[in-house]
C-alpha cells in the first residue's frame, strides 16, 4: 500500500472496524505524515509512541485550548461543530496550564486513590449483580446491558445525580458519543441538541445543590471559586458532561473491546480464570487493546522543528494514542493480546502531560473489577451476531456486539 | 542535588515512588512526601527516571 490509500477522515471506513494497517503503515513509512483535508488546511499526524509522548508532554508550544481549535476535530468543520456546543466557555481537556492547573484542581482531588479506592465495594456489587443477571440471560448486546452500566452508574452516584433522573442522562450523553453516526445523531442540529440537553439538566442539578448541598462532586462545583468568583453555571455544565462522557464512554468501550479480545481469544479468558493474580496487568492490557479515545489533537502555537519537519504556528499535529498502542519498538508482538504483558506503557491515559487522563485510577478499578467477576462466572463468550463499530474517526468504540456468556463449569 | 515537587501540578499518582522508594513515598491521605531534601549522587539516576516518569511533569531536579 502507499499513502495515497490512508484517508483518517473516511469515517465510513473507521464504521467497519478500526484501520490497524493504516497505522502499521505510517509507523514503518512515514511516522509523521502531513494529512491532507479537503477545504481545509490539513493536519499532521504522529503514529509513533515516543512522537506522541514527546508532543503531549509539551503545552507551552502545543495547545490544546479551543482559541486554536481545541483537542479533537481533525478537520476545521469538525472542529467548529464541538466548539460552538460549549458555548463560550472551555472545560478541561480544552484549555492550556495556568488556567487549566487552576481548573482541575477544584476535582482532581475526589479522583486520587483513597477516594477512589473507598468505591470499590460499591462497584463489585453492581458488577457482580450485573454479571449474575447477563449469564442467566445468555445472549445480550455487551454495549447496552453489560459494559455501559456500571461506569455510568457510579459516575452518576458521584456527581450526585438523583436516582430516577439516571436513564435520562444516559440517553443524552450517549448522542454525544454518536456524533458522527447518522443511526445516532441524524446531523449537526440534532448534536447541538443533545449537547444542550445535556448541559441543560446540569443546571436544574446546580439549583438543586445549591439549596441542598451534599458530598458530591457537583457540590463541589457550586461552591468552588476560581481568581475569587465563583464558576459560572456555564463552566459548571462543561464539567458536568465531561464527567458524563468521559466517565462513561471511555470504560464502556474498554470493557466492550475487552468481550470482544476474549471472544476472538478464548485461551485469555482461560488463563485469566486460572490465573486470577492476572488481573491487574490484564486490567493494562484491556487498556491497552481498547483504546477507546484513538486520537487527541494539538495547535501548533510557534514555529518549531520536530524530528526535521517544520511544523508552523497555527497547524494541527494528531497524537494517535490507537497507534502508539501497537508500536512494536515498544511492544513485543503488539498485535497479540496477551494479559500477562509486563510492562505495558501504553498510551490510552495519554502519554503524560497536564492533561494525564483524571479518572485513570476509576478507569482501572472499574475494569479490574470486571474482569475479576467475569473469569469467576464466564467460561467462555461467544459471538452471537456482527459486531458494529460505531461510526466515528475519535471513539474506538462498538455501538452493539451481541454475544453469548457461557458459565464456567466451576460455577455451572 | 535536590528535587522539588510542584503541588499544583502533582496528583499523588506514586509513579515516582514505583522507581525511587527511597526518596518519595505517597502517604496514606494521598499525598506525595519527599523522604529526603539533599539527594546523593549515587541516586542521581534513579531519581532523574523518576522526574520523568510523573505523568503530570511535577517534579524537577535541583542543583546547588
Amino acid at each position: 500500500m502507499d499513502a495515497s490509500e490512508i484517508n483518517l477522515l473516511d469515517k465510513d471506513r473507521f464504521a467497519q472496524g478500526t484501520p490497524h494497517e493504516w497505522f502499521t503503515w505510517l509507523r514503518a513509512n512515514a511516522p509523521i505524515w502531513r494529512h491532507p483535508e479537503p477545504d481545509g488546511p490539513g493536519f499532521w499526524v504522529l503514529s509513533k509512541h515516543s512522537y506522541i509522548t514527546e508532543l503531549g508532554r509539551n503545552p507551552q508550544v502545543f495547545s490544546s485550548d479551543d482559541l486554536y481549535g481545541g483537542p479533537t476535530g481533525l478537520t476545521v468543520a469538525d472542529r467548529s461543530r464541538m466548539n460552538d456546543a460549549a458555548k463560550g466557555a472551555r472545560s478541561l481537556p480544552h484549555m492550556d496550564p495556568p488556567d487549566h492547573t487552576q481548573y482541575r484542581l477544584i476535582v482532581e482531588r475526589r479522583f486520587r486513590n483513597r477516594p477512589i479506592s473507598e468505591l470499590e465495594d460499591r462497584i463489585r456489587e453492581l458488577t457482580s449483580e450485573l454479571l449474575d443477571a447477563t449469564l442467566k440471560r445468555g445472549v445480550c448486546d455487551v454495549v447496552h446491558d453489560v459494559a455501559s452500566v456500571v461506569p455510568i452508574t457510579i459516575i452518576c452516584e458521584m456527581l450526585g445525580l438523583p436516582t430516577e433522573d439516571r436513564d435520562k442522562v444516559i440517553a443524552i450523553a450517549k448522542a454525544d458519543f454518536g456524533v458522527d453516526d447518522p443511526e445516532i445523531l441524524t446531523d449537526k442540529d440534532a448534536y447541538v441538541a443533545a449537547r444542550e440537553g445535556t448541559q441543560s439538566y446540569a443546571h436544574k442539578l446546580m439549583a438543586l445543590r445549591r439549596e441542598k448541598p451534599g458530598s458530591d462532586l457537583m457540590t463541589v462545583l457550586v461552591q468552588s471559586t476560581v481568581d475569587g468568583r465563583p464558576l459560572t453555571d456555564q463552566e459548571i455544565a462543561l464539567y458536568f458532561e465531561l464527567f458524563i462522557d468521559a466517565g462513561h464512554e471511555t470504560v464502556l468501550t474498554a470493557l466492550s473491546q475487552t468481550v470482544q479480545a476474549f471472544v476472538e481469544n478464548p485461551d485469555e479468558l482461560r488463563r485469566l480464570a486460572a490465573h486470577p493474580e492476572l488481573a491487574t496487568s490484564a486490567t493494562e492490557e484491556a487498556l491497552r487493546w481498547a483504546t477507546p479515545v484513538m486520537y487527541f489533537r494539538r495547535a501548533v502555537t510557534e514555529d518549531i522543528d520536530f524530528h526535521g519537519y517544520r511544523f508552523k504556528e497555527g497547524e494541527s499535529v494528531t497524537m494517535w494514542y490507537i497507534s502508539g498502542n501497537r508500536d512494536d519498538d515498544v511492544f513485543i508482538d503488539p498485535f497479540r493480546f496477551d494479559i500477562g504483558r509486563n510492562p505495558n506503557h501504553h498510551l490510552t491515559f495519554g502519554g503524560g502531560g497536564p492533561h494525564f487522563c483524571l479518572g485513570a485510577r476509576l478507569a482501572r478499578l472499574e475494569i479490574r473489577v470486571f474482569l475479576e467477576e467475569l473469569a469467576k462466572r464466564v467460561g467462555v463468550i461467544e459471538a452471537a451476531g456482527d459486531p458494529a463499530p460505531l461510526r466515528s474517526n475519535l471513539f474506538n468504540a462498538y455501538k452493539r456486539l451481541p454475544v453469548r456468556f457461557v458459565p464456567s463449569l466451576v460455577n455451572s | 542535588m535536590r528535587v522539588e515537587v510542584n503541588r499544583d501540578l502533582c496528583e499523588a499518582n506514586g509513579l515516582c515512588a514505583g522507581q525511587a522508594p527511597s526518596v518519595f513515598e505517597v502517604s496514606d491521605s494521598d499525598e506525595l512526601e519527599i523522604l529526603r531534601e539533599h539527594i546523593d549522587p549515587s541516586e542521581a539516576d534513579v531519581v532523574d527516571r523518576a522526574v520523568r516518569v510523573c505523568p503530570k511533569q511535577a517534579l524537577r531536579v535541583t542543583y546547588d
